[in-house]
């Protein structure tokens, strides 16, 4: 017998699923372009060499790989949200789970894109399945990265799945290849008490899993430059920090994706104000952390004064990086703490525009990580100009980067629905009947 | 074992870059146009630098200036940072303590490079080109194969490439050796930066071999090699000026 | 055709496992993810959500017998 599960939001739930807008092609159109751009300038990249970017010697590593680091953190918002605070039983969680782990699935992608993008002869990416060493960080990268798309993905379908049976029950309205395409993906879904039963373990121990890939997804992406001996990045503090930049920057993305969802398709009641003011005690939280982790980490070089340490010191205090270092400070912790502490409480605006100055500012952290370390080699006579100036093209290429994530977002969006019904509903209690009780290990006449 | 090193008397260089010449002209180095240079692309595998005396100082003026000039090739380190990053063996440790590059293999990920503490490799950023006359001279010795592309070989743009020691010169004389059913004396085998060096400053050798040229000058009082405290080890030997 | 020969023969000859794990991994959870999703499914209308303890069940059996 399927099981009762009522919603009242499931109307406006489900309304933005009921047409595609000519605001929506619009804007689908403008991205698709975007994306084409940054596709046309892949090709001359692809046709001439890297040297169409700004790398040289010794910064060999720049835009492309800030956003490979940038775009994976991006994607532990989703499973921070779905996972862990499921864990932790946090049941607020509940409506945001979908629009969390949507940036998750749709930003993963474009992290490794990233890496594609960034590689000399990418046609030959296979060579690090057929000759790969797992000696090399790269390869605890391959495969940790591919595990955890490959199973955010599963994770995302599975949560999903109630409710692409409710769109092919309730959706009758809609294209035909729409109402196909429900059927086809809901896999025969009835809901009956036992499926919910099962979908409830595995998500449980999926969750478990998912944590643990978090932690350590995140931790080897650090290990990229940590495993390394070069001044600024062989830190063992690497790995956390760049963990909770991670968690911190995706929880705020996770701010703006439902700010713009809940304005957009009127989703006021599903996504209360509430749910934003639990989320700026995590960010205040995570925003202190990060504070913790920068002190801790400069603070030790500082006073160890190991002159390579030092060199890398203050090119990003006093250096050539300097302008973007405290542009950092001041995006991802002066701004945001003073607005999510002092102006975030019930305040969905503020709360969006220090999300957004955190992004930002996360965007420049993790190049200020990677490259003035590279500008300041060991054996600093070496260099012949040690600065970086990003092309047309690595720019083009971000741009598409960022526009693609949010178009499949955004037409995912049109689909599917975004706040998920079934968690967010109430379980009528039909069970009751069939039941036996059983007493003494004796049964009750007249039951099953 | 055999352990292949390189020791240079700095008493000795004068900084003529002859060594830098032989090399490219050796290994078929790709040139790079001025404003790629500019960028810092250019590619020497053996490069010489000014090197300051002391970092704090001024150098002096012009005509009282002293400058030291430093050449350094790859220093093949016996526990290579980059060896250890590579995903793929397009860089490895032979067992003659060689660190060998496939372009064959190598997809381009700038790994070993950023890994280097050295700075000894070098990036394709576009398909290698040769000028006029340049191009009609590549050196015809390389190291070629389905899936084996070293040193000399022409290679294709996005891949990695540094020093060898002028391993195909070592296959060549090995191979010599062969043909006149004699025995390979490790002698046989020089670099094309150690037969150009006009100082006579380089010297090469089998630092295994008690009795090389290479272990002898290995242990003056005047011997230093570059970062070693890093711990990776390096088999180039630097004799300072003094 | 040559080169997913030799590609292959690479693969199996060459030192560094990396490729082997990527690929098992990969290869488990595809699996693991398959019978948990088809476990979910599976799952029959007619039972009971909590499944009942072996013992009881036993008795139960043995009853409708």
């Amino acid at each position: 017998m399927p099981e009762q599960r009522t919603n009242k939001d499931e109307v406006s739930i489900l309304a933005p699923l009921r047409e595609v807008t000519n605001g929506d092609r619009l804007l689908w159109a403008i991205l698709v372009g975007l994306v084409g751009f940054g596709g046309y300038a892949y090709y001359q990249q692809w046709t001439s060499g890297l040297g169409v970017t700004g790398l040289n010697r010794p910064v060999y590593w720049g835009v492309y790989i800030t956003n490979f680091v940038f775009f994976i953190g991006l994607a532990h918002s989703g499973t921070f949200i779905s996972a862990i605070l499921r864990l932790a039983g946090a049941e607020w969680r509940k409506p945001l789970t979908r629009a969390a782990e949507a940036i998750t699935i749709f930003s993963l992608p474009f992290g490794v894109s990233s890496i594609l993008i960034d590689m000399g002869r990418p046609e030959r990416a296979f060579n690090v399945i057929f000759y790969g060493r797992f000696q090399s960080p790269l390869l605890w990268d391959f495969t940790a990265v591919s595990l955890y798309m490959f199973s955010s993905v599963v994770f995302f379908y599975l949560s999903l799945l109630p409710d692409i049976a409710l769109c092919r029950d309730r959706l009758t309205e809609v294209p035909a290849w729409q109402q196909w395409m429900y059927r086809l993906l809901a896999l025969g879904w009835q809901g009956s008490r036992q499926q919910y039963h099962r979908l409830e373990r595995v998500l449980d121990g999926m969750a478990i899993f998912m944590t643990m890939l978090v932690v350590t997804v995140h931790t080897v992406v650090s290990w990229v430059f940590g495993m390394t001996v070069q001044p600024g990045w062989h830190t063992a503090l690497i790995g956390p920090f760049f963990l909770l930049g991670a968690i911190f920057s995706g929880t705020a993305a996770v701010v703006i994706a439902l700010a713009v969802l809940r304005r957009v398709y009127h989703l006021e009641a599903a996504l209360p104000v509430s749910l934003f003011n639990s989320l700026r005690k995590l960010l205040i939280v995570f925003t202190l952390g990060w504070l913790y982790m920068m002190v801790a980490e400069y603070l030790t070089t500082f006073y160890g004064s190991l002159s390579d340490e030092m060199a890398v010191f203050w090119q990003k205090f006093t250096g050539d990086f300097a302008w973007m270092f405290w542009l950092m400070v001041v995006l991802v912790f002066v701004l945001p703490l003073i607005i999510y502490v002092f102006l975030g409480k019930d305040r969905i605006g503020w709360m969006v525009t220090a999300s957004v100055l955190v992004n930002i500012g996360m965007w420049l952290e993790r190049y200020v990580v990677i490259v003035p370390t590279e500008t300041r080699p060991r054996l600093l006579y070496e260099l012949v100009i040690g600065t970086y100036s990003p092309t047309w093209i690595e720019g083009a290429i971000t741009l598409a980067l960022f526009s693609g994530m949010i178009l499949l977002y955004a037409v995912f969006t049109r689909y599917f629905p975004i706040v998920p019904v079934w968690e967010t509903a109430e379980v009528v209690d039909e069970a009751v009947e069939t039941t036996p009780r059983r007493r003494w290990g004796i049964q009750r006449a007249g039951t099953k | 074992m055999t352990r292949w090193s390189m020791v240079i008397d700095l008493d000795k260089c004068v900084g003529c870059q002859g060594c830098s010449i032989a090399c490219r002209f050796e290994n078929n180095t790709p040139v790079v146009k001025p404003e790629e240079a500019i960028k810092g692309r250019a590619m020497r595998w053996n490069d010489v630098f000014p090197l300051p005396i002391n970092p704090n100082e001024e150098s002096g003026e012009y005509p009282n200036v002293k400058t030291h000039y430093l050449t350094r090739p790859c220093m093949h380190c016996d526990n290579p940072p980059c060896v250890k990053v590579c995903p793929v063996r397009a860089t490895f440790k032979n067992d003659e303590g060689l660190v060998q590059q496939n372009y064959a293999r190598c997809i381009g990920c700038r790994f070993c490079t950023v890994a280097c503490p050295y700075g000894v490799r070098y990036f394709n950023w576009y398909e290698p080109e040769w000028e006029g006359s340049l191009a009609v001279h590549l050196n015809p010795d390389r190291i070629e194969s389905e899936d084996d592309l070293e040193g000399p070989a022409v290679r294709p743009k996005g891949v990695v490439e540094k020093c060898t020691f002028c391993i195909h010169r070592l296959q060549k004389a090995r191979a010599r050796a062969d043909s006149e059913k004699r025995a390979f004396r490790g002698d046989e085998y020089i670099p094309a930066c150690v037969q150009t060096c006009t100082g006579k400053a380089r010297f090469f050798g089998d630092l295994d071999d008690p009795e090389s040229t290479v272990s002898l000058l290995a242990k003056s009082p005047r011997a230093f090699r570059l970062l070693e405290d890093v711990g990776t080890h390096p088999k180039v030997i630097y004799l300072k000026e003094g | 055709m040559e080169q997913i020969v030799s590609a292959i023969s690479g693969f199996f000859t060459d030192a560094g496992p990396g490729g082997v794990v990527v690929l098992a991994v990969i290869v488990l959870a595809s699996f693991v993810y398959f019978v948990v999703i088809r476990w979910i499914l599976q799952a029959d209308e007619d039972e009971l959500s909590a499944p009942p303890k072996a013992g009881r069940d036993f008795r139960q059996r043995s009853f409708n017998k």
